[in-house]
């Protein structure tokens, strides 16, 4: 397939990107894109690194791909990368807003820094990454962004209150920008997805309490493996969804489509 | 190929003839054919059905058509047993016929014959469908059932009671049967189109004023073409789509996010 081809991709939050070790959503993203034809990546990310070894793998490869830091807080560094990221490979046509933190703890024990952490993650993320994408874009005659929410950004769950209001928070961004930048045929929204075994999750993976917890829950009797997200970003990204725009796409195995959990007793449920 | 060895019932996928403007059903049966599936195609409109399906073949893709009311369980055991004798197995089913009637406006008469009509083609249409694919499915192991709902199924406007109520149905209908389901393989979906231009929306929206209004409300200022609503059966029907399972996607340029 060459569905990216003279495309460039921006993705933040995507330093686990090195094979050999664990992926997140942005290095399956990132490798796809690539294999796919994809002109060049600019990955980013606040794990240097990692990230320029996942870089300078996808050059050893013969892809064209750079990493640059960045903070997805900050204002300048938004501009800094997105200039250099037009300046290096001439242009840009998607970017996928990745990064995430997370609060685990309930409200009282949440401290006003952490939240407001948090919720600057999700969301100062998609309002800077999205203003300074909107002129490469234009220039580029359309674009597509995807914001990686998540499926408490719709229900919601315990102890993630910060993390579920801003992940609610990308998605109706993606809501409003979409009407906004329809007319430049700039394409955004939102996929959220469900449990996935990623460095952002291996640690709950790891311990089995916690993990089965969950494991009931899904309808399709499994966690995600990173690459099943990661197919919902390119479908977004490429031209195949043209005409979406402003949707959330839910990745979460019928999770929550409803209760699963509740009078099930099949056999899947327990192996 | 990215519904290679697959093999697919489509329902509603008569007006598919080469070179003319199609529907969503005759479309994905061209492009799915396009990307390695064999296609059974069904509808009630049986002569333009067997051209579309001619003219598949001639192509070189394997296709046969069928008569088929979806709202008769008759019907259904026969079309798949006639999939399966055809082609041995059933992976995909996309419940995309469909239809609306009876005025876009409630009122102290709005026609209860179009109500119960429709909600028998959309509501009872979709469940006799998932019903009678899941034998099949869940000998193949798996299977993705699509389920054509509209904008209708996610909100209101002026539609019709009877493809609003039927919409929506088939919103929820298809979440529960997602969970249900999934302990098999099966996964079901809803797809949501905005406004397309099809080859029964042309007349429609080929109106300057008709299709003023409509665009107004668009932020992508178009109108959606099939293929782009069918890029997304494909998405659903596609193996690329393996942990998707009761979500509904939309496809309208924007239109519901205002
Ligand atoms: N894995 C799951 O089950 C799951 C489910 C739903 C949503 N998500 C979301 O998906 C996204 C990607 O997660 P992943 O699972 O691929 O894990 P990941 O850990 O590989 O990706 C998250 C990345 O965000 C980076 N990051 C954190 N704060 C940052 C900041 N201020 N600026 C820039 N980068 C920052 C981290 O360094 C990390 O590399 C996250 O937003 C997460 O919330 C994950
Ligand atoms: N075109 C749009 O803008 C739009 C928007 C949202 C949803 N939809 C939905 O997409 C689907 C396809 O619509 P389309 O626009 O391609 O137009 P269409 O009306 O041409 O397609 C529907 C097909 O279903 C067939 N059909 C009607 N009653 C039937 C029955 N009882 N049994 C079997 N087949 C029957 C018709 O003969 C027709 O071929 C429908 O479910 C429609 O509600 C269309």
């Amino acid at each position: 397939m060459d569905r990216f081809k003279g495309k460039v991709l921006l993705l933040t939050g995507s330093a686990a990107a090195v094979r050999g070790e664990q992926l997140g959503f942005g290095g399956e993203t990132a490798w796809r894109f690539l294999e796919e034809g994809g002109q060049g990546v600019m990955l980013t990310d606040v794990q240097d690194e990692k990230g320029e070894r996942a870089a300078s793998q996808m050059r050893a490869d013969g892809y064209d791909a750079r990493y640059m830091r960045l903070d997805v807080t900050d204002e300048h560094q938004w501009q800094a990368v997105v200039d250099r990221t037009v300046s290096e490979f001439g242009r840009l046509d998607g970017l996928v807003n990745i990064a995430g933190a997370i609060d685990r703890g309930t409200i009282s024990e949440t401290s006003s820094d952490h939240w407001q952490r948090v919720i600057d993650v999700s969301l100062r993320q998609v309002f800077l990454g999205t203003r300074t994408a909107i002129a490469p874009m234009r220039q580029a005659g359309g674009g597509s962004i995807v914001n990686i929410a998540s499926m408490v950004g719709r229900s919601s769950s315990l102890y993630a209150a910060g993390y579920s209001t801003s992940r609610a928070g990308m998605v109706q961004f993606a809501k409003a920008a979409a009407i906004q930048l329809g007319k430049y045929n700039i394409r955004v929204n939102a996929i959220l997805p469900g449990w996935t075994r990623t460095p952002f999750t291996e640690s709950i993976y790891q311990d089995d309490a916690q993990r089965r917890i969950r494991d009931v829950r899904v309808p399709l009797g499994r966690w995600a493996e990173p690459k099943e997200i990661a197919a919902a970003i390119l479908f977004l990204l490429s031209d195949d969804a043209s005409y979406v725009s402003g949707a959330d796409l839910l990745v979460d195995g019928g999770t929550t489509a409803g209760m699963a959990d509740l009078g099930l007793t099949t056999d899947h449920l327990n192996v | 190929m990215r519904l290679a060895g697959k093999v697919a019932i489509i329902t509603g996928a008569a007006v598919g003839l080469k070179g003319e403007l199609m529907n969503f059903g005759g479309g994905a049966a061209w492009r799915f054919v396009e990307q390695g599936a064999q296609v059974v195609l069904t509808d009630i409109d049986d002569e333009r059905g067997e051209l579309t399906a001619a003219q598949i073949c001639e192509a070189g893709g394997d296709a046969l058509y069928l008569h088929h009311d979806v709202s008769d369980e008759n019907d259904w055991a026969r079309v798949v047993d006639a999939a399966l004798a055809r082609f041995g197995r059933l992976d995909v089913l996309v419940n995309n016929a469909g239809g609306g009637g009876g005025g876009s406006e409630i009122t102290s008469d709005s026609s209860i014959q179009a109500f119960k009509h429709w909600m028998d083609v959309n509501c009872t249409g979709t469940f006799l469908g998932i019903r009678a694919a899941i034998d099949s499915m869940k000998e193949a192991g798996g299977g993705s059932i699509i389920n054509v709902s509209s904008i209708y199924g996610m909100v209101g406007g002026p539609a019709p009671p009877s493809y609003l109520a039927s919409k929506g149905a088939i919103r929820n209908l298809t979440k529960g049967t997602a969970v249900q389901l999934a302990p098999y393989g099966i996964r079901v979906n809803s797809i949501h189109p905005g406004f397309a231009f099809t080859a029964r929306t042309r007349e429609n929206f080929s109106k300057k004023e008709e299709a003023a209004v409509r665009l107004a409300r668009v932020p992508m200022g178009r109108f959606a073409t099939v293929d782009e609503v069918v890029y997304g059966m494909i998405y659903l029907a596609s193996d690329e789509s393996s942990w998707v399972t009761g979500t509904e996607l939309v496809i309208d340029g924007g239109l519901t996010a205002a």
